[in-house]
């Protein structure tokens, strides 16, 4: 009689439990806004430039820091007078092609790995600041670039349902110390030079063509920085190094060039430090935030910070074309365009997002 | 001739063993005895024993022994102790009298001691100061979250003990770190002291008998942490019948079963505990429906006591978790994978031999095995990995003390320490890209003797000083890397290595670690009491994070790594009043640390082969006041304690890269000045108990950014120096009510066969949502990108259901 009232009893407890469950399940973690008194440090300069081994021209841009409270960004420092030297004593003042960006002549100076390049800032204030001596050194060649098809059923659109996984192969030297950071641009020939913001009655973008050949430039947007170092692998091979992931928005080829740079040391630690900074919640289990360093200091006032990071890097360069023709299923999710050939057309201008001229391996 | 050579011989070497023994022989008899618990027949530890024609008495020891000699004759003996009712008895002393007392539960007095069950004047007697002993009864009526008593967050009641962060793993103690304390279960070191993630312990709270915290006044037998010294003791298995209990909660459910294998002789405890909550965060929202969260554990204790001299115990403990993120929320480990599993296994046994020579001379002898096996795994078959770690401890130990005289009682030992140190091991998966790396074993010895005497000099004043010595032993196989002089230590200054064979000594540090406590009894129930003591710490656990998580990496003493090495001096006035029914205390504490470690900005120390080029050793001091009232008796209990403490480091490198914010003072990240706790727990009869719980501290310290700036199209918050900032205040009340169905009855024999009762809780009563962090995430959509995040941001009831028969 005892035991089956006591069973009884734990029968009811078992039933209680799961409505227990659901009250603490009503009551989980919050985020709630909240804006701590934040302190001003007044402004200061950021400074972002690299030289390579290719071609030029090469870009210095000028920035400052703002509030952390201050919703607007990209203060830009103008009317500066920017010279990038060498060891040898060569030297050229760059020109500001616009507000806060500075530029190189296209037949200026050129990078060459083994010299050593530094950048020295006067701003129109008067105050002056000067990057330390970076050696530039060769990147060792991409020996292969290969791309896996992958298919994730979670996600929610089908051009990221569909993917291929670019990855990158090399060759580390024998040397320790390489430190190793990836870029990639995608090229998408584009008969449109201005697309309609809305779609038209069929379904589709309408665009007005362009007057000359034009490629649209696809960069990474978001968690950029792809860095490495060889601490754990001198002299051996990298394989599978991971570059990008190309969605499934046509089944034409997706034409994408890698570059890989030699960067040195001091850069590799910049660029590691702005990525942990970036990824930080500020959570009991994240790593205490460090302040982003860089190799500028102000010359005029020591006690003065600066911000930002002028490099130089060896790169090499090899394109992919990515078939996807092939494996993906459904429909691919990209934009149709329907070219209105009766509007006038429209010049290809030369931006960060297009360009007039041909990629360099296109033709290959 | 032979003899009196003997007699020098003795003189000479412990003149107290010789005075006491031709005392003894001419009049003295030893009355000797335990003390122990009516019903559950657990040793009572401080129970006091009074002889009431000469008003001498002594105190039991924590086997609830006692021994006290006296001239020949016939005594009235009191024996009392708090939450019992007192016995006298009559006893005539002719010879060595060997005594067993049954003390009766006072429970249905009303008049129960549920804060302690330490000698109602302890507080003012005890010579050292800082050591709080609570009992698994206490900590059972402190509200717990989810209904789940918890031992090591029912610490954070008391004066002196904080933590970052609700749900962090560990304490910090006087400004200590978590890898601070040396946290002991039956002599075995823990080295992750938490359940999934730092939510609950890992102790069961059906098989801890008591818990002491020793915050100041470390004894010299105790040491290898700077901070304190965390002893939790196993109950003792039930020798009269088979007893089974347990308990249905939300969180984790619980089933022990003990009793006798050969009556009087030999008894037995086996417990479990495991959760069963993955449904649990089925109910939560998406980003965390995917976590699966277990955990369990078994202890067991074995007791083989053939006659009075010679007791041997055995302790087993055995703890896994395993906690599945369904994404990396966990940056520091810098992985990218669709899920994360963390597991985590302890594994510890406990050899104890108590052989009691004689009535003034007792050995223990004790084996210590302790290991701990975290790891990190990541599934998807292209990035597959499992990161892993381990720590082996070995230890053997003796302590020998020696009852001198009334005045005098000696302890001495050694301790021999041998660790095995797996810092990460990083296997691959199956066709997994993942490199294989494993850096390499750490080996060393932790050697250490000590003596310490207690003496009580006079009526009013004692001193409990000691010595210890303790010495850290590096071995190899080792390859110790030479870095270039007159540079900041970089991976890349490394110029060449140094290869160690197995067994060979390349490194050495240690040091004595004097210990001392004074308590000068000023007046009826007052004393001050004093004390200093330094701690060496040989190894700690490396983490730039600001809680350390049950995988990060732990690390010994080595050529470059210095020990800690703590100073504590401290200060104290202690009051009794009402018949100790009202206890009042104030301790004023001042630390020292050499060698306190922090990190480089942005430092990794996973899988990174020299942590050194990562790690800053500056030096660190604390300091605070405590205050506590706490009342014993009547219908309301409880007590209220305010600290005020600050922890400061100073890490001041010869290089620019070796400062942490430019070489000046900084407070740690657990310094957190204000904490005011309240515990109230009110009986209006035996079968209810409420209690309340109010605690308030400082928010903890935080970097955050000044200013921002675009780098590479990517929007960087700078910050510039650490700490300088904190998170909101915290505050947060709790309520628990216990309903027994069978209360417990005076009457031992009338006493029912079974126990049950219910537990209904509720953390966080007004829902406070206290911030767990603070961080900033830019939202180009709202001007507003300061978030505060709270884990606990709601009234979390629960409800316990607990049996025993």
């Amino acid at each position: 009689m005892k035991n089956k009232l006591k069973s009884h009893r734990l029968l009811t407890l078992i039933r209680i439990t799961p409505l227990l469950l659901f009250f603490s399940g009503l009551v989980s973690s919050c985020l709630s806004p909240y804006q701590p008194d934040t302190q001003s440090i007044g402004r200061a300069v950021v400074v972002e430039g690299m030289i390579t081994d290719q071609p030029g021209p090469y870009f210095v841009n000028l920035t400052q820091t703002a509030d952390y409270t201050y919703s607007g960004l990209n203060l830009l420092v103008t009317g500066a007078t920017v010279t990038l030297s060498d060891n040898l004593g060569n030297q050229e003042i760059l020109k500001e092609a616009t507000p806060g960006s500075y530029q190189t002549a296209a037949n200026g100076i050129r990078g060459i790995a083994g010299r050593s390049y530094k950048i020295t800032i006067r701003t129109s204030a008067g105050k002056q600041y000067e990057s330390a001596l970076e050696l530039l050194k060769a990147a060792p060649p991409i020996t292969k670039l290969s791309s896996e098809y992958k298919y994730n059923p979670a996600a929610f659109s089908n051009d990221l349902r569909n993917y291929w996984e670019v990855y990158l192969d090399t060759k580390d030297p024998e040397t320790p110390g390489d430190y190793y950071r990836w870029v990639w641009k995608n090229y998408e020939m584009t008969p449109a030079c201005q697309v309609s913001p809305g779609l038209n009655a069929d379904g589709a973008y309408t665009g007005i063509p362009c007057c000359t050949a034009c490629w649209n430039i696809n960069q990474c947007y978001s968690n950029c920085i792809n860095i490495s170092s060889d601490a754990a692998i001198n002299g051996k091979a990298i394989s599978r190094q991971y570059i990008l992931s190309v969605p499934f928005t046509s089944r034409s080829i997706y034409y994408v060039e890698v570059e890989q740079q030699s960067i040195s040391p001091g850069a590799y630690r910049f660029f590691s430090s702005v990525q942990k900074l970036v990824n930080n919640t500020g959570g009991l289990f994240d790593s205490a935030p460090a302040t982003v360093g860089g190799n500028m200091k102000c010359t005029s006032d020591p006690d003065e910070v600066v911000y930002g990071y002028f490099g130089a890097a060896g790169v090499s360069v090899l394109p992919l074309r990515v078939d996807r023709t092939k494996d993906a299923v459904g429909v691919p999710n990209g934009k149709v365009i329907q070219l209105d050939n009766l509007a006038a057309c429209i010049p290809c201008m030369n931006s960060i997002n297009r360009t007039p001229t041909k990629p360099r391996f296109w033709d290959q | 001739m032979r003899f009196f050579y003997f007699t020098f011989v003795c003189s000479w070497l412990i003149p107290y063993f010789a005075v006491a023994q031709s005392k003894i022989d001419k009049t003295n008899h030893s009355l000797t005895g335990y003390i122990r618990d009516a019903i559950t027949k657990q040793p009572i530890q401080g129970a006091s024993v009074f002889i009431t024609e000469n008003r001498r008495g002594t105190n039991t020891s924590r086997d609830g022994f006692f021994v006290i000699s006296l001239p020949a004759g016939t005594y009235n003996v009191k024996f009392t102790h708090v939450g019992f009712h007192a016995q006298t008895h009559t006893i005539t002393l002719h010879k060595t009298v060997l005594t067993e007392i049954l003390l009766q539960d006072d429970s249905k007095d009303l008049d129960e001691v549920t804060v302690t069950t330490e000698a109602p004047d302890r507080n003012v007697k005890k010579v050292e100061l800082g050591v709080t002993q609570m009992t698994i009864k206490t900590i059972k009526r402190i509200p717990a979250f989810m209904g789940e008593a918890d031992v090591v967050r029912s610490l954070l009641l008391l004066p002196g003990v904080t933590t970052v962060g609700e749900g962090a793993p560990g304490i910090n103690v006087r400004g200590g770190s978590t890898d601070q304390n040396l946290v002991l279960m039956d002599d075995a070191p823990i080295f992750n002291s938490s359940h999934l993630m730092g939510f609950f312990s890992v102790f069961n709270p059906d098989i801890v008998r008591d818990v002491t915290l020793n915050r100041g006044g470390i004894a010299p037998n105790m040491g290898g942490r700077a901070a304190s010294v965390l002893d939790i003791r196993v109950k003792e298995p039930e020798t009269e019948k088979i007893t089974v209990n347990g308990g249905i909660g939300v969180v984790a459910s619980r089933l022990g079963i003990e009793g006798p294998i050969m009556k009087k002789k030999l008894s037995f405890l086996l417990a479990g505990r495991a959760s069963f909550n993955d449904f649990l965060f089925k109910l939560m929202p998406r980003s965390i429906r995917d976590t699966k969260a277990n955990f369990y554990d078994v202890t067991t204790k074995l007791k083989f006591q053939p006659n009075e001299k010679h007791t041997v115990t055995f302790t087993g403990y055995n703890s896994h978790d395993s906690f599945k993120l369904a994404s990396d929320s966990l940056s520091t480990v810098e992985v990218n994978a669709s899920s994360t599993l963390f597991e985590y296994r302890t594994l510890n046994g406990t050899l104890k031999w108590n052989y009691s020579i004689n009535n003034r001379l007792n050995l223990a002898t004790t084996a210590i095995y302790s290991q701990y096996r975290p790891e990190t795994s990541v599934p998807d078959s292209s990035n597959a990995f499992r990161l892993s770690s381990e720590i082996r401890h070995r230890q053997l130990k003796a302590d020998l003390s020696f009852t001198a005289t009334e005045t005098h009682q000696f302890q001495g030992g050694f301790s021999l320490i041998d660790y095995y140190l797996l810092p990460n091991k990083l296997i691959p998966g199956f066709q997994s890209n993942v490199l294989a790396k494993t850096l390499p074993v750490e080996r060393a010895y932790e050697l250490a003797v000590y003596v310490q005497d207690e003496w009580k000099v006079n009526e009013a004043v004692s001193i409990v000083g000691g010595i210890r010595y303790s010495q850290f032993l590096n071995r190899g196989p080792a390859s110790v890397p030479i870095y270039e002089e007159g540079v900041p230590l970089q991976p890349e200054t490394t110029t060449s290595s140094t290869t160690y064979n197995k067994g060979h000594i390349f490194h050495k540090t240690g040091g004595v670690e004097p210990r001392l406590a004074v308590r000068w009894t000023v007046g009826e129930g007052q004393s001050i009491k004093a004390g200093y003591n330094r701690m060496r710490q040989y190894i700690q656990q490396i983490t730039n994070t600001t809680a350390a998580l049950p995988i990060s990496r732990w690390k010994l003493s080595d050529s470059f790594i210095k020990p800690q090495i703590a100073d504590q001096w401290s200060v104290g006035y202690f009051k009794n009043t009402a018949g100790n029914a009202i206890e009042a205390s104030a301790e004023v504490y001042y630390k020292t640390v050499q060698n306190a470690i922090d990190y480089k900005d942005g430092a990794n120390l996973t899988l990174n082969p020299t942590p050194e080029t990562e790690l800053l050793q500056g030096s660190g001091k604390a300091y605070g006041l405590e205050t506590q009232l706490k009342k014993n008796k009547g219908h309301w209990i409880g007590w209220v304690s305010y600290t005020y403490s600050r922890v400061l480091y100073t890490i001041n490198g010869p290089f620019p890269q070796e400062r942490v914010n430019n070489g000046q003072q900084y407070p740690a990240n657990f310094d957190k000045p204000h904490t005011l706790n309240a515990m109230t727990t009110f009986r209006p009869n035996n079968r209810v108990n409420i209690s309340f719980n109010f605690t308030y501290s400082t928010g903890r310290p935080v970097t955050q950014p000044y200013a921002r700036a675009r780098i590479n199209g990517i929007i960087v918050p700078i910050y510039i120096n650490r700490n300088q900032q904190r998170i909101p205040d915290y505050h947060r009340l709790d309520f628990a009510v216990e309903f027994n169905q069978d209360p417990v009855r005076s009457d031992p024999a009338k006493k029912k066969r079974y126990e049950r009762s219910w537990v209904f809780s509720i953390y966080n009563v007004y829902a406070r949502k206290n911030a767990y962090s603070v961080f900033f995430k830019l939202n180009s959509a709202s001007l507003n990108d300061g978030y505060k995040l709270s884990v606990f941001g709601s009234a979390f009831p629960s409800l316990t259901y607990n049996f025993k028969f």
